[in-house]
């Protein structure tokens, strides 16, 4: 119910279109309800009565009603359909923007096709609610009651006697909205299930063919299919049960209708222009019993629909900005961690983290994977918010910091390169869509992607990502760092960015850089000592905490886990 | 609005109504042919039914008319009767009919999966695996309302159209012509209507996918637009894309919302001219009231399936677009299959022979170039190069995920092609340069290298790869849930996982495609370690940039454009003045030490 009112609370904006429709819905009731009647007038006043000059304004009358009756239907029709598309659009979009409001955490804990189906699925099935269900219940409501009051007018005694079957078809609908409710959830949690089992075997299918796994995958596919046939089978059970019984109650208004008639025409109580009405309107009050289960189906399913978008949208952007966010005028790019700690889902991700990167400075993070490296850096964009200790940019608390302009001064490269379909120069302007094409291929030159991307077909106007061409690992990486290097930031973050690029493109892309960047403040997260030993601070992190730091030369004297790393590396880096 | 929705357009409009495709579709009724003739019989029973009851009432009003009520408790009798009938037709058709469609279905979608199950690399190459999960999905549902009611309802509509007329004619031809009179016209509009309508509906399905194909990329690419803040331009975006679907929508339908009313209209009409002439003939030629009521009521009737056909064939049109999708996948035939006269590949020792292989992707680009080489069963390979060389491509035909195109192949002196594909590949492993994890416990993940292996195994193999300690830190230890995108893991993490798995299986060939680029360097000591212990009897590729990696391999080959460019042992290789590998130690030893002041 609570769901129900919230969605007729979002339809507000539409009142006056509402209210229009529903008062041309009541056009369109009257008019069929009162064709029984003019009926009745044709065989009491011209058949029986024999006034055949009352014939053809009676003819006239019903067409007239019929053209209020079918033009009003055309109008308010097209009218549910607006309110509805407008709606569902309002609603899409609002969401779409609501969801990139959404923080990492969100997208940590959602998967995509789960997203997908319910800014899809769902929220179709909520607009269907509103230009079908709704429309529908009411007209159905309306023909119910106003037939009841014809009939009433028109004999009250073989009325009552119809009614006596409605407290069946109350109880029977209530119970049948009851058992299908949690059934319909099921099913939809069911398709869910199958849905992911899908889209991972194929996500995986490398694995699955390098382990010979298909027959492994098709049988759970298949218990997962077989799965959403017993819950869908199951419903239909539930339905069969209940429609035929319905469609039997209303038919069986019809002999109930004889029985009081012939009884009244014994008694002489009723004429038979009168009963040829009463039998026109039972057939337009039966008819909404017939239409409820349809009606409590599509309502039901909506609603739960409904239920799982209100979901999303209740979910509060954890990650706001202060009313009185700051800006600074310019950005230099100078951090200060101030004993940070960090948790996720109650588990300590970083632990008491302090260090400062004055402007310009150079700041290389190691460690062992799962360490926490990533995660540091992702504090910088306040993509997850820290509780314990403070983390400033340019002297002010990023938690004062207005979100999206500290966003644009940092440059992030991620770990897994994503791109989108799109042209490989439309991707690397990702961050600064009116870019020209020189500094697009300034910023290519600088990844040391131009090459490659010059012997692309349609070079720079190649289509890439999922409906486009493929590019390899390295090259991914390339146009990624590319791109952040495009919108020129204040902090340049390279998450283990070049681990796909081999040594010497690598070792180009550093010369590159440090003439872009002279200025800005890198971070670099890597596991090769080349990448780091030049950075002005390095960190080694360990389950979360800084264990050690310094430079390149102050690590090898300290003897500690980075000098191992590096007899490590050099070891095996062989002097020729 | 740089970044528009040129290439988002997701399937081009779909070609008429393909009447073979349709039938094939119908095989897979088949098995069911008992219970939908069943159905059916029920159906037309109760259609009976449903135009017998307007009969009863009309002759009830005439005994009533005439004060004779005699006959009334028989028609009351009747009624009752019908109504049970009914009854039990209607539920019985909605178990059998729904019972026999989707049961239809489930085994289409199976089929579906199996097929693709069987499709080798080159077919997900140029298949997005969104795209496939539509078909397997969303197209095989959409078949759903044909297979349940449509095709059903359809003849059923048709028998009630044609029974309504035959019974009208009896009762009365001349009204029933005079009712019916303006019908041809009608249909004449209606079929004209109908080409228009399938387009309009057209672009609506076209731009809904496309909507679909927005929000998917734009979620799975939700963290780099945040990064970058692009979150407003997406918006607007989205917001065009969303217009055109509104648009679209509308006018299309208003054609549908025109429909009913201009088909009531035209009812209308003809129970007018009913009521004109039936009073008319009443007078004329005795025309009794009971039968002009039943015609009037049957006229009534008429409309209503007359609507349903004409609906019909647009959603006929539907399906007919998912179900050519879906045959567009049955209908592709895996390039890679046992040959038929195949023969297992008996336990291997490892020996890997390439003779002149020649190998191009596309047919026009040659990715490998008469490639020829010899290695010994329990030896390490490092391919080396820089990237797009070749050496991925090599591993690939290793393991047969795409055919030589020209050359052979050969392990233990077998052909590869003559071999049964999955003999072969149970008996060698290959991690990828991105490790996936499937959603499951860590336990569930490695187990995947095999089956049946105990916890203790799956134990051990995570304590080879040194993946045991950080499993252990996991909440649940080695029950933690894990999903799809191992988002709680790093990608070292998942990398290790992958390497358990591999390990597990107890491969003779194991290929290693860059599986150690995201691991810190003490993690990959470690696993180099144990590796040297595991790699003792099993031969193996390693595809690496590190050299420290590459140099205790047997064999290190440098691969340039296709070809190998040299041979031989570390200590081989570095000797060659001028040589390849030997200025790629050079640049990374300089690398290592620059700036080293």
């Amino acid at each position: 119910m609570e769901t129900i009112k919230r969605i007729l609370r979002a339809l507000k904006p539409y009142r006056g279109k509402i209210v229009l429709a529903m008062l041309l819905q009541l056009v369109v009731i009257f008019t069929r309800l009162i064709s029984p009647y003019v009926t009745k007038r044709v065989v009491n006043d011209v058949i029986t009565a024999h006034q055949y000059d009352m014939l053809y304004p009676l003819c006239t009358m019903i067409l007239v009603l019929a053209l209020a009756r079918v033009t009003s239907a055309f109008v308010r029709g097209m009218l549910y359909e607006r309110i509805s598309q407008n709606y569902a659009w309002d609603l899409r979009t609002r969401l779409y923007a609501h969801l990139e409001d959404m923080p990492h955490e969100f997208y940590d804990k959602h998967r995509v096709g789960e997203i997908m189906s319910r800014m899809t699925g769902d929220l179709d099935g909520v607009r269907g609610l509103i230009a079908y269900a709704f429309n529908n219940a009411f007209d159905n409501a309306l023909c119910f009651v106003g037939s009841l009051i014809f009939m009433l007018s028109m004999s009250w005694q073989v009325t009552l006697m119809v009614l006596a079957v409605t407290p069946i078809i109350a109880l029977m609908s209530y119970r049948f909205r009851k058992t299908i409710r949690p059934l319909f959830r099921e099913m939809r949690e069911q398709n869910a299930a199958l849905n992911t089992r899908t889209q991972e075997n194929l996500a995986g299918m490398h694995v699955v063919k390098a382990f010979v796994r298909e027959d492994h995958e098709e049988k759970q596919f298949k218990a997962e299919n077989r799965k959403k046939l017993e819950y869908d089978l199951k419903a239909t059970w539930v339905w069969s049960n209940f429609v035929p019984f319905m469609d039997v109650l209303s038919s069986l208004c019809t002999p109930i209708t004889l029985v009081g008639s012939a009884i009244l025409t014994a008694m002489d109580m009723i004429d038979i222009g009168t009963l040829v009405g009463v039998t026109g309107y039972i057939w337009m009050l039966t008819n909404p019993m017939r239409q409820l289960s349809n009606i409590i189906n599509s309502v039901t399913h909506a609603v739960t629909s409904a239920e799982k978008l209100f979901y999303y949208e209740d979910l509060g952007a954890s990650i706001k900005e202060p009313q009185n966010a700051r800006t600074p005028e310019t950005f230099r790019g100078h951090v200060v961690f101030d004993h940070v700690t960090f948790s996720y889902d109650n588990q300590p991700v970083l632990k008491d983290i302090t260090f400062e990167a004055k402007p310009g400075q150079t700041i290389a993070i190691m460690g062992a994977t799962g360490s926490g490296k990533s995660t540091l850096v992702t504090l910088l964009g306040r993509f997850y918010d820290i509780q314990k200790g403070t983390l400033t940019i340019d002297g002010i608390d990023v938690k004062k910091h207005a979100l999206k302009p500290l966003r644009r001064q940092i440059g992030y490269v991620a770990q897994e390169s994503f791109l989108f379909s799109d042209t490989i120069a439309d991707n690397i302007r990702y961050g600064k869509p009116t870019a020209d094409m020189k500094d697009v291929e300034k910023s290519a030159k600088v990844a040391q992607a131009k090459e490659f991307i010059d012997h692309m077909p349609s070079g720079y106007e190649t289509v890439v990502g999922e409906r486009g061409l493929g590019l390899s690992g390295g090259q991914k990486q390339r146009v990624a760092i590319a791109r952040a290097v495009m919108i020129d930031p204040a902090i340049l973050i390279l998450d283990d960015s070049t681990s796909a690029v081999d040594m010497e493109t690598e070792y180009l892309i550093q010369q590159e850089l440090k003439e872009v960047l002279k200025n800005r403040t890198t971070f670099v997260i890597a596991h090769r000592i080349s990448s780091v030993k030049n950075a002005d601070l390095i960190l080694i992190l360990k389950d979360g905490e800084i264990v050690e730091r310094g430079t390149h030369k102050e690590l090898i004297k300290q003897g500690g886990i980075y000098k191992q790393m590096v007899d490590d590396q050099m070891s095996s880096a062989v002097k020729v | 609005m740089a970044r528009m929705i040129r290439q988002l357009d997701d399937e081009a409009l779909e070609k008429p109504f393909n009447k073979q495709q349709f039938f094939r579709l119908l095989q897979y009724l088949k098995p069911y042919k008992k219970k939908i003739l069943s159905a059916l019989l029920l159906m037309l029973i109760a259609a009976l039914c449903s135009l017998a009851s307007p009969y009863l009432m009309s002759r009830a009003i005439g005994s009533l008319q005439n004060k004779e009520l005699k006959y009334i408790p028989f028609l009351i009798a009747g009624m009752v009767l019908i109504s049970l009938i009914g009854y039990f037709c209607t539920k019985y058709r909605i178990r059998w009919m729904d019972t026999s469609g989707k049961s239809a279905l489930a085994t289409l979608r199976e089929d579906l999966f199996h097929h693709i199950q069987g499709m080798s690399f080159s077919f997900f190459d140029t298949r997005s695996a969104g795209k496939l999960l539509v078909r397997v999905i969303n197209d095989v549902n959409s078949l759903n309302e044909l297979f349940t009611n449509g095709i059903v309802n359809v003849l059923i509509d048709c028998v009630t159209l044609v029974l309504l007329l035959v019974i009208m004619f009896c009762v009365n031809w001349k009204l029933t012509l005079i009712g019916l009179c303006i019908m041809p016209l009608l249909i004449f509009i209606l079929f004209k209507l109908k080409r228009v309508m399938r387009l309009r509906w057209q672009r609506v399905r076209v731009k809904s996918s496309t909507m679909n194909g927005y929000l998917h990329e734009s979620l799975t690419g939700m963290r780099v637009t945040k990064a970058f803040v692009r979150e407003d331009e997406n918006a607007d975006t989205f917001r065009n894309v969303n217009d055109d679907i509104r648009n679209n929508w509308m006018k299309a339908v208003t054609i549908n919302n025109a429909l009913w009313p201009a088909l009531d209209m035209t009812g209308v009409l003809g129970t007018v001219l009913v009521y004109i002439f039936g009073v008319h003939f009443m007078q004329q030629d005795g025309l009794v009231l009971a039968d002009l009521l039943l015609l009037i009521w049957y006229l009534d009737r008429f409309w209503m399936p007359l609507n349903t056909l004409s609906n019909f064939y647009n959603s006929l049109l539907t399906a007919s677009a998912s179900m050519e999708r879906i045959f567009e996948i049955m209908d592709t035939p895996s390039d890679i299959q046992d040959a038929e006269d195949a023969k297992p590949l008996p336990p291997i020792e490892g020996k890997v022979t390439f003779d002149h292989v020649t190998f191009s992707y596309d047919r026009e680009k040659t990715v490998l170039k008469d490639v020829s080489f010899d290695i010994e069963a329990g030896k390490t390979v490092a391919l080396v190069g820089p990237t797009g060389a070749g050496k991925t491509t090599i591993v690939n035909l290793l393991s047969r995920f795409y055919d030589a195109t020209q050359g052979k192949v050969m392990i233990d002196g077998h052909d590869i092609k003559t071999v049964q594909l999955d003999s072969m590949r149970k008996q060698m492993s290959v991690m990828m340069q991105d490790s996936f994890i499937f959603s499951g416990t860590i336990m569930e993940n490695i187990r995947y290298g095999r089956l049946d292996a105990t916890d203790e195994e799956v134990i051990q193999a995570a304590k080879t790869v040194n993946a045991h300690e950080f499993i252990m830190r996991q909440p649940q230890g080695y029950e933690t849930e894990v999903n799809e995108r191992g988002a709680s893991l790093s990608a070292g993490q998942k990398q290790l996982i992958s390497f358990a798995r591999a390990l597990l299986n107890d491969p003779k060939i194991l290929i290693l495609d860059e599986a150690t680029s995201s691991v810190d360097t003490q993690t990959e000591m470690i696993i180099q370690k144990a590796l040297s212990e595991l790699l003792k009897n099993r031969t193996s590729f390693v595809i690496a940039h590190r050299l420290s990696t590459i140099r205790n391999a047997d064999v290190i080959m440098v691969i340039r454009d296709g070809q190998i460019a040299e041979t031989g042992n570390h200590e081989e290789l570095i000797k060659i003045p001028g040589g390849h590998y030997r200025s790629l130690c050079e640049a990374q030893y300089r690398f290592m030490s620059a700036d080293e002041d």
